[in-house]
């Protein structure tokens, strides 16, 4: 059991480290309630900047298609 | 033909403007820039604006000429070369050497060429000789002849004109093509600049997409990792281990406590049977030499009972721990199993969870079973104990009856001695006779003689009867 324990915390403290490195500073100081909100947070957070790329890439099909009509013309 | 000219730094003038409409004649005493009016328009238009000519103070000459709605700006500095602009904003010549530009060359104010010979027919200065008529015979022939024919010039005229007027269709053809092309340049640079800016835009939420993909990917490595160790913490930190020394030792004595088990069954089947058996002394010497033989094996066997009921307690209470331990290890198990077998529902690793807990409380049960049979095994050792106590009573009780027989036996020969003592005395009265001899008391022998141990001498039996005493 203690081997599962030592591995349990090595696979935490490795993704505490990728966190501080991707930004978020407190990342070792949450509790996993609190982990689960800024997951959950982020979630959002992403699914709205997917929607405005999606925005501009709806876009950028449209002026590709003036531009292909004044090729054209 | 209007135009109008202008400058600044130019010579002796800071700021110059001149305008003229058809023949214009400049008059004016000498210095007063009448030639330096001259040297500016031929240099715009010949490129010959030396440094020599920037105003003295000044690092920086330009000269305009404005015709035909279009202006042709020339400037430049000490060090520099002339830099040209037609239109300002519009075409700018700024490597243009001591080549004249072509919408310059257009203006028609250039030399002419025939032949080898160069001529200049709009600038002359002072002391020139005068056009044509002081030229030297061959360059003056050579002028002549290029312009003798009266036809020549008409047909050149015409084809002038022609050339001109097609010209001019190709060049309205190709401002209708230019206006086109700058309205379609205006549509592709505003297509530009909005391409530009959804790139911008992409390029500033593509690596905030990326790094917040990457933190929910560690977020949910995270959380369940960190879930995980908590329960093991949890559970860790419930767990008692008890020391195995305690453990080996508590089995050791439960070995002896199942000995002592037996051997007190047997006792009490023994006692049961001497219980039974009638009363007698003989009888009872017998059964408590049994008893003794059997107390030889027993009082072992109590002692060993003694130090297993004391250890019972312990070992029961070994068990019980040993056996909420297995359970628990059992329970981390099953959360390894529940973790690596799970297949991305909550569903799923609570059902294999409540599996394995339910696996856990059987465990528990038949552990709790054991125990309870332990713990009958030791009321076994109780009843045991008692038993024995009975038994060390009966050889007391035997010990005793030995003791009072062999009181009664040497009482008997106490008795039997006192009775042959007696008779013997009774005899010894009936059969003594006094020796006449000597006087000693005596018992004759079968000859009816009187032995004197000091003397040796033998009586003869007529001294019998002589001197009988009574016995005492």
């Amino acid at each position: 059991m203690l081997g599962d324990q030592k591995l349990a915390e090595h696979k935490v403290q490795e993704a505490i480290n990728k966190l501080i490195e991707l930004g978020v500073e407190d990342a070792g100081k949450l509790t996993v309630e609190q982990l689960a909100a800024l997951r959950d947070k982020t979630r959002a957070d992403l699914i709205t900047n997917l929607t405005a790329v999606q925005g501009q890439i709806t876009e950028a099909n449209q002026v590709l298609a003036e531009y292909d009509a004044i090729a054209a013309a | 033909m209007a135009f109008k000219f202008s400058g600044t730094n130019f010579q002796c003038w800071e700021n110059f403007e001149f305008e003229a409409n058809g023949l214009t004649v400049l008059v004016g005493d000498s210095n007063e820039g009448k030639s330096s009016l001259s040297r500016a328009l031929k240099g715009l238009v010949r490129n010959e604006l030396g440094a020599y000519f920037i105003r003295n103070g000044t690092k920086k000459m330009s000269v305009s000429l404005e015709i035909d709605g279009k202006t042709y700006t020339a400037s430049r500095t000490k060090s520099g070369s002339t830099k040209y602009v037609v239109n300002p904003g519009e075409e700018k010549y700024e490597s243009v050497g001591t080549d004249v530009p072509e919408p310059v060359q257009k203006l028609g104010l250039t030399e002419i060429r025939i032949g080898k010979d160069v001529f200049d027919p709009i600038f002359a200065t002072q002391g020139d000789p005068q056009f044509l008529l002081q030229e030297k015979p061959a360059p003056l022939n050579a002028i002549l002849g290029a312009f003798s024919s009266t036809e020549k010039l008409e047909g050149g005229k015409r084809e002038a004109h022609s050339r001109t007027s097609r010209l001019n269709t190709e060049a309205a053809m190709l401002a209708e093509h230019l206006q086109q092309a700058e309205a379609m340049k205006a549509k592709l640079a505003a297509l530009t600049e909005r391409g530009g800016a959804i790139q911008a835009a992409i390029d500033t939420l593509t690596p905030v997409i990326e790094r917040q993909e990457a933190v929910i990917a560690v977020l949910d490595v995270l959380i369940t990792d960190r879930t995980r160790l908590n329960q093991i913490k949890a559970l860790a930190e419930r767990i008692v281990v008890p020391k195995t020394r305690h453990l080996e030792v508590g089995l050791q004595q439960v070995v002896w406590l199942q000995q002592a088990t037996t051997l007190a069954t047997k006792a009490k089947q023994l006692s049961g049977t001497l219980a039974r058996l009638p009363v007698s002394d003989t009888l009872k010497l017998t059964a408590g030499a049994a008893k003794a033989h059997h107390l030889t094996v027993l009082i072992p066997a109590r002692q060993k009972l003694e130090t297993g009921t004391k250890w019972f307690a312990r070992v029961e209470t070994v068990i019980e721990t040993w056996t909420a331990i297995v359970g628990q290890y059992k329970l981390v198990k099953a959360l390894d199993e529940a973790h690596t077998r799970r297949s991305g529902t909550e569903a799923y690793a609570a059902k294999t969870y409540t599996e394995k807990l339910d696996s856990r409380l059987k465990a528990i049960r038949k552990g709790l079973g054991e125990i309870e049979r332990l713990r009958q095994q030791g009321k076994a050792a109780l009843e045991l104990e008692q038993a024995l106590q009975a038994a060390v009573k009966g050889q007391s009780e035997v010990t005793t009856l030995t003791q009072n027989l062999a009181a009664t036996r040497e009482r008997e020969a106490a008795i039997a001695q006192e009775l042959t003592t007696q008779r013997e005395r009774e005899y010894r009265l009936a059969h003594e006779i006094t020796c006449p001899g000597c006087g000693e008391h005596f018992i004759p022998n079968e000859e009816g003689e009187h032995s004197h141990a000091i003397s040796g001498n033998t009586t003869a039996g007529s001294q019998a009867g002589a001197g009988r005493r009574p016995v005492n």
